[in-house]
């Protein structure tokens, strides 16, 4: 009798999955891929929504969607505004047909005007609340953000695997963006003492700006250059792309960058070397209250492009060349020092060497550090190689 | 009468499996006190005196072959003294098993199923526990042996996946501020050491019990090289404050990792890891509580006493804690773990004294000197 009574409750059991409180019906449930946080005029916070549209991403797959002329878009950009982060969410739900899901957020988008004022309510929110991961990437978006929201973009179905794929592909190419790639490391630097906050940095381009001469489809309204540099949890300004480049330089994260040179033999010409291997080392000389750091970069690149007459193949020369690589990387780096002392922001982690590596000396003056770090002076010492010249030795002779 | 018996690898895989499910919880060396970057190092030193709790445990338990806490009590004290020391370390079993349930119930509750009741959440993780229980001690042996591997490759997994995202700096200073923010995080890993009070009720099932006392501490050696690992690695990936502050820092540290581009949201196996880590936690505290309350009312058989207990779990994993606020504070090494630590030994240095006055001349145990007097 037991026996057939708890065979039948663990029969039962099973129709009836534990999870059933929590259940989830995927057809009651949008997506959400983007998250943005702003101001509104009145000093309230604005949340962004992006979410994967089914009907309109299944319409572009069958090509047009079966006989409706309506164009529906693969994304729908919604908002709200609240007195706090998650008020201001669930407001959303208001306007929302479905319950709104923000486990799959792969973006996270701050406003200017928004982290000036200090982004720390979102931070908490994130942390705290279980849906959004600090796998997201996070960004700070110069320009207007509802046009971001609602931009469909060339080649991508969705806002945020646009934006994911667009700073991925830049990292690999270019050091003109800022490494902070997932909202953990973001939290980290925060919370670790003698190194600021710095975001990727994205400009929302005017619809003409976008267009530009071209007319052939759509035009992708982001453009992802340079980054945002915090003291504390609060903006305090931009670092353009050439500073953003010293900035890695500085932080050994160039993967891949361009260079365009003089040529040495006639100043007029050019040439355009792409880097692919460099590191830092960073080392702080603490006499006293005098702080300086030595800064020895090293880089190595290949001749891409070659518009000098000659490129003979003489220690001198190359040698020449060499100096001439280093003096530009020697000046990125430069912009970027000296736009973090005018900012007041160590986001090169100066402070953060000396608190891991000088502790006792961190104990001194670590409290004071940011008043310190614009008179920290950094010795520039630039190794740079060009080790390959492509496919061709010496450039074309024109009779 | 039928006795079961377990062997020397079953009971090192049930010691391992309930002090990692510890670690991979809420990783007390962090979270607790103020180490911050240098847990590692107070989750390494922790050893010491959690070997020396255990060493306490075990050497009298092999001093009684065949006999579990609550009958060498009651031959070393007699029978009312003797009952009442082991009413306390019943108290202990129920205790460890309540709270264990709630931590892993309130992860489930608020990460995963926040509107699922939370009653329901215990009451079918400690019904599976009741039927390994049922089942007997040898049943829940070999579960450990099915389990163990499965455990180990998800440990690993939480361990090296999270890797890609290290940051060796993070680790640094070293002992900046000195010992003493050790300290604290050293008590809370050592009060979890009073899962070896369940060597006192499975020692006199162990095949060899002799070799009961050196199992007990390779697992607390192995346990205590994965707690190192963790305290590491969280560090590393997370960085000391992000990981101090949460509330549960593995899991953090995993929903935080992106192994690819295509190969995220891998959590889903610390929390399995977890769940598996605390059925075995549950089941070894259910069978040492009810075999231990069998044999102070002196019954035959503790299975009767299965499904009553159960439910008293259930209701003490609610009615303990008012919130997760009280839940935390089990783990405040400044308050609760001292009282802990002292209801895990009180009974130990009674039962050594006793010991000692009675026959100190012959069969004296290693690690006894110490307790003359």
């Amino acid at each position: 009798m037991l026996i057939a009574a708890l065979a039948i409750f663990l029969t039962v059991l099973t129709v009836l999955p534990s999870g059933c409180w929590d259940r989830r019906e995927p057809d009651l449930l949008g997506l959400i891929t983007i998250a943005a946080f702003d101001l509104d005029d009145s000093g309230l916070i604005k949340v962004y929504a992006q979410l994967a549209n089914p009907v309109g991403a299944g319409q572009q797959q069958n090509g047009g969607g079966g006989g409706s002329n309506e164009k529906r878009t693969s994304i729908w950009a919604l908002e709200a505004t609240g007195h706090t982060v998650y008020q201001a969410i669930k407001n959303m739900e208001l306007r929302s047909t479905r319950e709104l899901l923000w486990t799959h957020v792969e973006v996270v988008l701050f406003s200017e005007k928004l982290a000036r004022r200090g982004i720390r309510p979102v931070l908490d929110f994130i942390e705290r609340e279980p849906q959004i991961r600090l796998i997201a990437r996070p960004f700070v978006v110069q320009g207007e953000m509802g046009r971001l929201m609602q931009a469909e973009f060339p080649l991508e179905q969705f806002g945020a695997t646009a934006l994911s794929k667009q700073i991925i592909s830049i990292r690999d190419e270019l050091a003109y963006t800022s490494d902070t790639d997932s909202v953990r490391v973001m939290l980290h630097h925060l919370t670790t003492p003698g190194w600021e906050l710095d975001l990727p940095r994205i400009v929302v381009l005017e619809e003409d700006e976008a267009n530009g001469n071209n007319r052939a489809g759509r035009q992708n309204p982001a453009l992802i250059s340079g980054m945002a540099v915090f003291r504390g949890d609060k903006l305090v300004g931009f670092f353009d792309y050439k500073e953003t480049a010293g900035y890695m330089w500085l932080r050994g994260e160039v993967e891949q960058h361009v260079l365009v040179l003089q040529c040495p033999d006639h100043e007029e010409d050019l040439l355009t070397v792409q880097i692919f291997e460099s590191r830092v080392e960073l080392t702080p000389q603490i006499n006293g209250d005098e702080v300086r750091f030595k800064a020895a970069i090293f880089a190595e690149g290949r001749i891409e492009e070659f518009y000098c007459q000659d490129l003979p193949p003489e220690d001198e020369f190359i040698a020449s060349l060499n100096r001439r690589l280093a003096t530009a990387i020697r000046n990125e780096a430069a912009a970027g020092l000296e736009k973090g002392r005018e900012l007041g922001a160590d986001v090169f982690g100066l402070g953060n060497i000396i608190y891991r590596t000088r502790n006792k000396d961190w104990q001194r003056f670590g409290e004071n550090w940011i008043e310190m770090f614009p008179e920290v002076m950094v010795d520039l010492d630039v190794q740079a190689v060009i080790r390959r010249h492509g496919l061709n030795l010496a450039p074309i002779k024109i009779r | 009468m039928f006795t079961e018996k377990i062997v020397s690898r079953q009971l090192f895989y049930l010691l391992f499996i309930m002090r990692v499910t510890i670690v991979i919880s809420v990783l007390p060396v962090l979270t607790a006190g103020e180490a911050l970057q240098d847990a590692w190092i107070a989750g390494a030193v922790s050893f010491i005196p959690s070997a020396a709790i255990v060493t306490l445990i075990g050497a009298l338990t092999i001093a009684f072959p065949g006999k579990s806490l609550v009958q060498y009590s009651q031959e070393l004290l007699g029978s009312i003294a003797g009952k009442f020391i082991s009413l306390i370390y019943l108290g202990i079993f129920l205790f460890m098993a309540g709270t264990d349930l709630r931590i892993y119930a309130e992860v489930l509750k608020t990460g995963f199923l926040p509107e699922t009741p939370i009653s329901v959440i215990m009451a079918l993780v400690v019904f599976v526990a009741v039927l390994v229980i049922f089942g007997g001690l040898e049943v829940l042996g070999r579960t450990a042996d099915i389990i163990f591997p499965i455990f180990l490759l998800m440990i690993l997994g939480s361990l090296f996946f999270p890797l890609i995202h290290a940051d060796f700096q993070n680790i640094q200073p070293v002992i900046a501020r000195g010992w003493s923010p050790l300290f604290l995080a050293i008590v809370a890993p050592t009060s979890v050491t009073a899962q070896y009070a369940n060597l006192t009720m499975l020692a006199p099932s162990l095949d060899e019990q002799h070799k009961t006392l050196k199992v007990a501490l390779w697992s607390l050696l192995a346990a205590t090289f994965v707690l190192v690992c963790f305290a590491v690695v969280v560090v590393l990936v997370l960085g000391p404050d992000v990981g101090s502050r949460a509330a549960f820092p593995v899991f953090k540290m995993i929903r935080a990792t992106r192994i690819s581009e295509f190969l995220e949201r891998v959590e889903i196996i610390t929390i399995f890891a977890w769940g598996l880590g605390l059925f075995i936690a549950l089941s070894v505290n259910l069978y040492s509580g009810s075999k231990g309350l069998s044999q102070v009312f002196g019954l035959q058989d503790n299975r009767p006493l299965i499904l009553p207990m159960a439910v008293i779990w259930v209701v003490f994993g609610i009615q303990g804690y008012r919130d997760f606020f009280e839940v935390a504070q089990v783990f405040d090494p400044a308050f609760f773990d001292p009282i802990f630590i002292t209801a895990l030994l009180f009974p130990m240095l009674v039962l050594w004294t006793a010991y000692l006055y009675k026959r100190p001349w012959k069969k004296q145990p290693r690690g006894t000197t110490q307790n003359k007097g």
